[in-house]
């Protein structure tokens, strides 16, 4: 019994690992983009990270350190705020004409931390 | 020594040594399908060791193949055992898109960071890569108060049979603000601050960073630092 339910626990583990594949910290926006028609944002923290320290954007620009906590629409990125902080065309490339870099997300993809590591619960892992 | 009354056939007719093989054999097969898939066999022998030999043009192999060559597969080595994922294959990215192949290959820029292979989340040793100068993140982005440093460890030495754990304020500091941490989740007074290993794997305290954006909790002797009889005198 103890050995089925290790073997159970180690193909899961493994099962587990392999499903969660993308870049570490990559985090998936998609509360509205697939109902709006467009699909999920897929923000790279390792991409961001390298430009500017956390403290820019988790305490200037007001991102929660939350995945899915920050419930960002066009309309905030039209007032110049959150991702257009620096995706105006000026610090970094514009976000108007630049749809398909953010909204690059397959179908069906959950909001939240999609990183290799994610810490859900001892069980995840 | 078999128990008495217990069948040596199974129900479907399969003598139990036989069964229990055949179990073995399927729970191997079960665990090695993925392994081999995580670790892209067939995919290092094209890509890392053919190209590094420079094989690939076929001009020095004695059987040039005749068949078109690999395409790219869904993994990009490091010369020092790391490996990322292609963005087309990562399972986010929409392979039919427009940009999941023009988007920068995180393997492209992640390689030229110090790191070790599968400990440190990108396989990046992010503190290091900033002390080493191999990134410079700004710290600000409109002109506001320079960012506060604060050189102060906190030892914590209720780790039960684990070393103690030495909470570095510097390299902290260094990437964050002192709100993204006090007073939520963490009170500014040690030993006021309450949570366990269980806590950090469900995403709180430490964890709300460390599994998520910084090293995972997996690396465990990066934080349990401190062996309990050192003693935390100073």
């Amino acid at each position: 019994m103890t050995k089925r339910v290790l073997l159970a626990a180690t193909a899961l583990a493994l099962a587990l690992v392999v499903a969660a594949q993308a870049e570490y910290g990559d985090v998936v926006l998609n509360e509205r983009s697939e109902a709006g028609g467009m699909r999920p944002v897929i923000f790279p923290h390792w991409f961001h990270r390298t430009v500017y320290k956390c403290r820019v954007c988790h305490s200037e620009l007001g991102f929660k350190m939350e995945a899915g906590g920050n419930h960002i629409t066009m309309a905030d990125l039209y007032r110049g705020r959150f991702c257009a902080e620096c995706h105006n065309g000026t610090a970094a490339w514009a976000f108007e004409n630049n749809c398909d870099r953010c909204h690059s997300g397959g179908k069906g993809l959950s909001t939240g931390i999609h990183g290799r590591h994610r810490t859900t619960g001892p069980g995840s892992w | 020594m078999r128990q008495q009354g217990v069948p040596s056939t199974l129900a479907n007719g399969l003598p139990r040594k036989v069964w229990r093989l055949r179990r073995v054999l399927f729970s191997a097969l079960f665990a090695a399908a993925p392994c081999a898939f995580l670790y892209g066999w067939g995919d290092a022998g094209v890509n890392a060791q053919t190209a590094r030999r420079g094989d690939v043009s076929g001009e020095n192999v004695p059987f040039a193949s005749p068949r078109p060559p690999k395409p790219k597969r869904d993994l990009i080595h490091a010369n020092d055992g790391r490996f990322w994922r292609r963005l087309v294959n990562d399972g986010l990215h929409d392979k039919a898109g427009p940009s999941a192949s023009k988007l920068q290959e995180p393997a492209r820029f992640l390689s030229k960071l110090p790191g070790k292979p599968e400990e440190t989340g990108n396989n990046v040793d992010w503190v290091a890569a900033l002390h080493r100068g191999d990134i410079a993140p700004k710290d600000r982005l409109k002109s506001g108060a320079a960012p506060e440093l604060l050189d102060l460890d906190i030892v914590m030495p209720r780790t039960a049979g684990m070393p103690m754990v030495r909470f570095p304020h510097r390299a902290h500091t260094e990437w964050l603000d002192c709100s993204n941490c006090h007073d939520r989740p963490f009170v500014k007074k040690a030993g006021a601050n309450r949570f366990n290993m269980a806590d950090i794997l469900a995403g709180e305290y430490c964890g709300r960073c460390h599994g998520a954006v910084a090293f995972p909790a997996t690396d465990c002797l990066r934080c349990h630092s401190v062996e309990h009889n050192e003693g935390v005198a100073n």
